[in-house]
């Protein structure tokens, strides 16, 4: 560059950075988990001292008795909750166990009793990862009601954070299971739909939101009929698809279940990631469109370019893709990479009744 | 679900755009090893920013930005100024490249201050704009000029003329 030529510069840029480059160091596993520590330990600091203070009230159960002067509703039979076809909930145990086992979907808790605008077990979407668990009952169709059910870690308290300036208070609640219980009210988001939380037989915190519908969709009344019905304990939810041969360092650190699907068309899509070695492979699973492309593609249409692009099959009906953020893991490299680990998943079809909980074999 | 499709969002976004963030992240700091980190941590705070960043039309850009700053702070550290290996050679890859034009980039790019460095990576390689540039660096088009115009002298004194640049031009 003898001259201030921009081309040229562009070209040496462009040419320097199109150079070999090593294997890449980074992961998106890595960044998931450590942006969600960074999230977790926002709100702590958000909650500050004034919430810590409500906290200590809260779980003295001062501001929860009935009668002293804050809202308690009455709990009367509400006609329109039905008991669902789910599976039997599980007798409160004491402690959520540790799992070593073949369904990486296995929350800690359950929706025992939905209202009849829900579409029972299988309308409910789960998520588990590194921000804990969270269970979504909806109904259909635009501004559909919904609930959403999550518990907190073992020994931390809810936070009482809301948008700078906002109200964030609590107001008393009848028990949930002979258990302490209390509302969360704000006129902001995300506390200004019902919001109820309530201890858990494990001594954890539980909390459960409605929004959307008809006001009557998701009162009160509701939640707190939907809360009492709440089932503990560990139970695997059968997951569309079964690997086959992983290696033991494979571990499934977030799952995600959808139903409808998370873009909004199926019936149903899948989201899963696993880890070994510090490195991530994922997989999204959805009933296979006629018409849809071959290989995923970005929200915007987009083709998915980086180092490990997505591979596709489908079976029974089902598309599985499965892809990577960065480099594969070693273990998985040897093997044969992302072409061996589509030939280890099976997609075992779009009806849920087909589905497994022998998912990692 | 919004919450429920964040992480599939976020490693579809990664999944397709982490090679072209490395290669952003390469020309601003010269090192793989910290490519990497500049790379890792970016994704990082996009994720944590997730919320927002999925609601934004313009994602690259928003990553684009957060990459420049965190190479920016990283500068500004301590812990960056103590580990700088002062006249250290920018690692260097094998393969099929004018290795000596290569050396002779990275050399001119790493004698720039950070801001210009930075300035140049934007305005000639991702070809933005003055007031593109601007934003991505949170300065006013003024500032983005006279470190375009700084840095373009420097690397007119440093950098020697390729000969297939110098053929045509004899």
């Amino acid at each position: 560059m003898t001259t201030a030529d921009p081309h040229d510069l562009a070209t040496r840029l462009t040419d320097l950075a199109d150079e070999p480059a090593p294997p890449a160091g980074f992961d998106a596993g890595r960044s998931m988990a450590e942006g969600a520590a960074r999230l977790r330990r926002r709100k702590l600091a958000v909650i500050g001292a004034v919430a810590a203070a409500t906290a200590a009230v809260v779980t003295g159960g001062t501001l929860l008795l009935p009668g002293n002067g804050t809202a308690a509703p009455l709990r009367p039979a509400v006609p329109a909750v039905a008991t669902t076809t789910a599976p039997t909930v599980t007798p409160t145990p004491t402690a959520a166990p540790d799992r070593t086992g073949a369904d990486p979907l296995a929350p800690e808790i359950r929706f025992g009793r939905l209202p009849d605008w829900a579409s029972g077990e299988n309308g409910v979407s789960y998520q588990t990862g590194f921000h804990g668990v969270e269970l979504l009952a909806s109904g259909r169709g635009e501004n559909a009601p919904s609930l959403r059910l999550s518990q907190f870690p073992a020994g931390s308290r809810p936070p009482m954070a809301g948008p700078p300036g906002s109200d964030v208070r609590t107001e008393a609640a009848e028990p949930v299971g002979g258990r302490t219980a209390y509302w969360v009210v704000s006129d902001a988001p995300p506390y200004d739909t019902p919001t109820l939380r309530w201890l858990t037989p494990s001594g954890r915190w539980a909390e459960l939101s409605g929004s959307g519908g008809r006001p009557a969709d998701v009162s009160r009344e509701v939640l707190h009929d939907v809360a009492a019905g709440v089932g503990y304990g560990t139970w695997d939810v059968p997951l569309p698809v079964r690997f086959s041969g992983l290696p033991e360092a494979f571990e499934a650190t977030n799952v995600q279940l959808s139903r409808p699907g998370s873009d909004g068309k199926g019936a149903w899509s899948m989201w899963l990631m696993l880890q070994a070695e510090s490195r991530t492979v994922w997989f999204t699973v959805k009933p296979a469109a006629p018409g849809a492309p071959a290989s995923p593609t970005g929200k915007d249409g987009s083709p998915l370019t980086g180092p490990n692009a997505p591979l596709c099959s489908v079976g029974n009906g089902v598309q599985v893709c499965v892809g990577a953020s960065a480099d594969l893991p070693p273990s998985l490299e040897r093997l044969g990479g992302l072409p061996w680990m589509l030939a280890h998943t099976t997609a075992l079809g779009v009806d849920a009744s087909t589905w497994t909980t022998d998912v990692m074999r | 679900m919004a919450k429920q499709t964040r992480d599939e969002e976020f490693t579809e976004y990664v999944a397709s755009r982490s090679g072209w963030l490395r290669k952003v992240a390469y020309l601003l700091c010269g090192d793989w090893h910290r490519t990497d980190d500049l790379v890792q941590e970016t994704i990082t705070k996009l994720y944590v920013n997730w919320a927002r960043v999925a609601r934004v039309e313009n994602r690259d850009g928003y990553a684009r930005r957060i990459l420049v700053n965190t190479f920016l702070a990283e500068q500004r550290s301590p812990w960056w100024r103590r580990t700088v290996r002062a006249g250290a050679e920018p690692d260097t890859v094998a393969g099929g490249v004018d290795l000596d034009a290569s050396l002779d980039l990275r050399r001119a790019l790493s004698a720039l201050p950070p801001r210009q460095r930075a300035t140049v990576v934007l305005r000639y390689y991702c070809d933005l704009s003055i007031e593109q540039a601007a934003e991505a660096l949170g300065c006013s088009s003024g500032n983005v000029k006279s470190q375009s115009s700084r840095a373009l002298d420097a690397l007119r004194g440093s950098l020697t003329a390729r000969p297939a640049v110098a053929e045509r031009m004899s």
